[in-house]
């Protein structure tokens, strides 16, 4: 009668711990039940709270490890008609000692499962991050080169109406100067930049009067000086080097690269297949709110060289870039204005360096001065200076 | 205490009627209308911190509601989406809720926050589950028919159809088929059910909802 493990009287227990469990048998009320599970002379014992016993002896038990936990052990009588269960801990060792030789070798079987089991299940968690390390990184890179292609794509037309919105509709920090020695100055630097390596960009600049020693550029053409950069710089050649270098963000489309990254592939993908109006609007808003001000590493680097190679053609002295970033280094702790340039224009000290020794590698040229009387510019910007020596004749 | 579940299947809703003595826990938010006779006194949901992490992960609300009455009283529980409610008896056994499954539970019963593995998070079944313990009932519900199975072996369940499952089950990741199959038939990742025990199914799934909805808009 107990063979088949029926509910039955236990036996006196030789391991006395009890453990918190369940039963699984048809002749519970629902079928299921939790129980005290302990251990008799060669069964395992189940105790429901209302009274019901229910025992699997050794001999015909069979063990298995699973459950949601997976570390639930079951025991179950040969014909399957009563499961005992339990995931307490230290369950299994009594089960161990309480078991012993009858059931030794069935232990064994599962203890060489149950290992390899893990170690597998923990390569498998470790392979799925990886994984997923590796999507998100391969993601991060495509989404670059896919901003990249679909900016290509793009007429220049879109630029240009994405910064003429963006000029129209921002407040850029100031008031426009209208003094005709800043604006005269500015228009010449540009014109003999823009001569020397014609595009067919337009560039529309623009003096504002601010203490913050920047300028910058939008898509498509339009270039904001500020008066506070035309006081710092030291030479013209210098105000044209920062000239250069936005125009290379303008021509090299760093802005569109940024908007398309920014917007991420969704709209790369409209992009490239000409949905413009929608992602114009977003660009927009991004463009308002400064949220593309800074250009990547690779960006400004790419901008300084085009920059250099623009100084050369226009017979210009390229090292002018690298004495005004030198400038902003020395004056950093000077200059509360200049930490907006250098928010968005890290690591001079390493950009000085590249630039210097990219304009000493370049062959010598010719060079011709630009012809502005800078004395007098920076007086107009608003610099106090001693006693000032007429102008010279141009 | 008198618990009927009507209207169902499609919109079960749990008519409670209370008289001195009586207690009933709710999620909360869960009442949908009561006597003025009923009192509702609110508590954290396990404690601050257990409260937290079930609403963060377990997908229920930082607090729990119980319902009393110093005479009598009805009430009706019920949840927001449309769908069946099941009762269940614990007798000192467990039983595992996917989030937002609980509706309500006598006072007997504990809730506990359980790390459900990567596979459940994998086949979108929540990186933590709820579990009930004790004596007492529990009532919960799902989106669509609730089907009860008792699984003695394995048992393949689509992401998303998973209500409630006993301990002794363990959730295992596989494909529906060969990785072509399940790519082209687009049934994806399932939850392969191994063990004894009882399993309460969903006749339809949430995401499966959303993606259908979006493809009409």
């Amino acid at each position: 009668m107990t063979d088949s493990g029926s509910r039955a009287q236990p036996r006196a227990s030789t391991v006395q711990a009890n453990f918190a469990g369940g039963v699984f048998s048809a002749a519970l009320d629902g079928g299921r039940a939790g129980a005290t599970v302990s251990f008799g002379l060669s069964a395992v014992v189940a105790t429901t709270d209302d009274g019901q016993l229910f025992s699997v002896p050794f001999g015909a038990a069979e063990l298995s490890v699973a459950g949601a936990s997976g570390k639930m052990w079951f025991c179950r009588s040969a014909d399957r008609s009563i499961t005992i269960f339990s995931e307490a801990r230290g369950f299994p060792q009594a089960l161990r000692e309480a078991g012993r030789a009858q059931l030794a070798d069935k232990l064994a079987v599962l203890d060489s499962t149950a290992k390899s089991g893990s170690r597998r299940s923990l390569w498998t968690a470790l392979l799925v991050l990886l994984g997923i390390a590796l999507c998100i990184g391969a993601g991060v890179l495509g989404m670059r080169q896919l901003g990249r292609l679909s900016v290509k794509a793009l007429p220049h037309s879109v630029d240009v109406q994405l910064g003429k919105l963006a000029v129209d509709n921002m407040d850029v920090g100031g008031s426009i100067s209208h003094d005709k020695v800043l604006q005269d100055a500015v228009q010449l630097a540009l014109a003999r930049l823009d001569r020397a390596r014609p595009t067919d960009f337009k560039f529309q600049i623009r003096v504002v009067e601010s203490s913050v020693v920047n300028a910058f550029a939008l898509p498509g053409g339009p270039i904001i000086v500020f008066t506070g950069l035309l006081r710092e710089a030291e030479s013209a050649e210098q105000l044209a080097a920062v000239l250069a270098h936005e125009m290379a963000h303008v021509t090299l489309r760093h802005g569109m690269q940024r908007i398309a990254q920014s917007l991420g592939v969704v709209a790369a993908i409209q992009l490239l297949f000409g949905d413009v109006s929608g992602v114009m609007a977003i660009a927009l808003e991004l463009l308002r709110e400064g949220a593309i001000n800074s250009y990547s590493r690779d960006q400004e680097r790419e901008a300084d060289f085009d920059g250099i190679e623009r100084m050369r053609r226009a017979k210009l002295d390229p090292a002018a870039m690298a004495d005004f970033f030198a400038l902003l280094q020395k004056r950093g702790g000077e200059l509360p204005s200049a930490i907006s340039w250098l928010g968005t224009h890290p690591e001079l000290a390493e950009r000085v360096r590249d630039v210097r020794s990219r304009a000493a590698g370049l062959p010598a040229h010719k060079r011709e001065p630009l012809g502005i009387d800078w004395a007098e510019v920076q007086r107009h910007a608003g610099k106090v200076v001693a006693p000032v020596a007429p102008p010279a004749a141009p | 205490m008198e618990i009927q579940i009507r209207n169902r299947p499609s919109f079960a809703n749990l008519l409670v009627r209370l008289t001195r003595g009586d207690r009933i826990v709710a999620e909360s938010d869960a009442m949908a209308s009561m006597s003025s006779a009923i009192s509702l006194k609110t508590r954290w949901n396990g404690g601050f911190f257990r409260a937290v992490l079930r609403r963060v992960f377990g997908g229920e609300s930082l607090f729990i509601n119980e319902f009393g009455t110093e005479s009598q009283g009805e009430l009706v529980l019920s949840q927001p989406f449309p769908g069946d409610i099941e009762a269940l008896e614990l007798k000192g056994n467990g039983l595992f809720l996917q989030p937002g499954a609980f509706l309500a539970c006598d006072p007997g019963v504990t809730m506990g926050l359980g790390y459900a593995g990567i596979a459940s998070f994998l086949a979108r079944e929540g990186l933590f589950r709820l579990k009930m313990e004790g004596h007492g009932r529990v009532w919960f519900g799902g989106y669509g028919g609730i089907l009860t199975k008792d699984i003695d072996g394995e048992y393949v369940v689509d992401s998303g159809h998973l209500v409630a499952y006993e301990p002794s089950i363990q959730l295992n990741l596989g494909m529906a088929g060969s990785i072509f199959s399940s790519v082209l038939s687009r049934e994806g990742l399932v939850l392969r059910l191994r063990g004894q025990g009882r399993i309460y199914l969903q006749s339809r799934s949430m995401s499966g909802l959303a993606q259908w909805v979006n493809n009409h808009i």
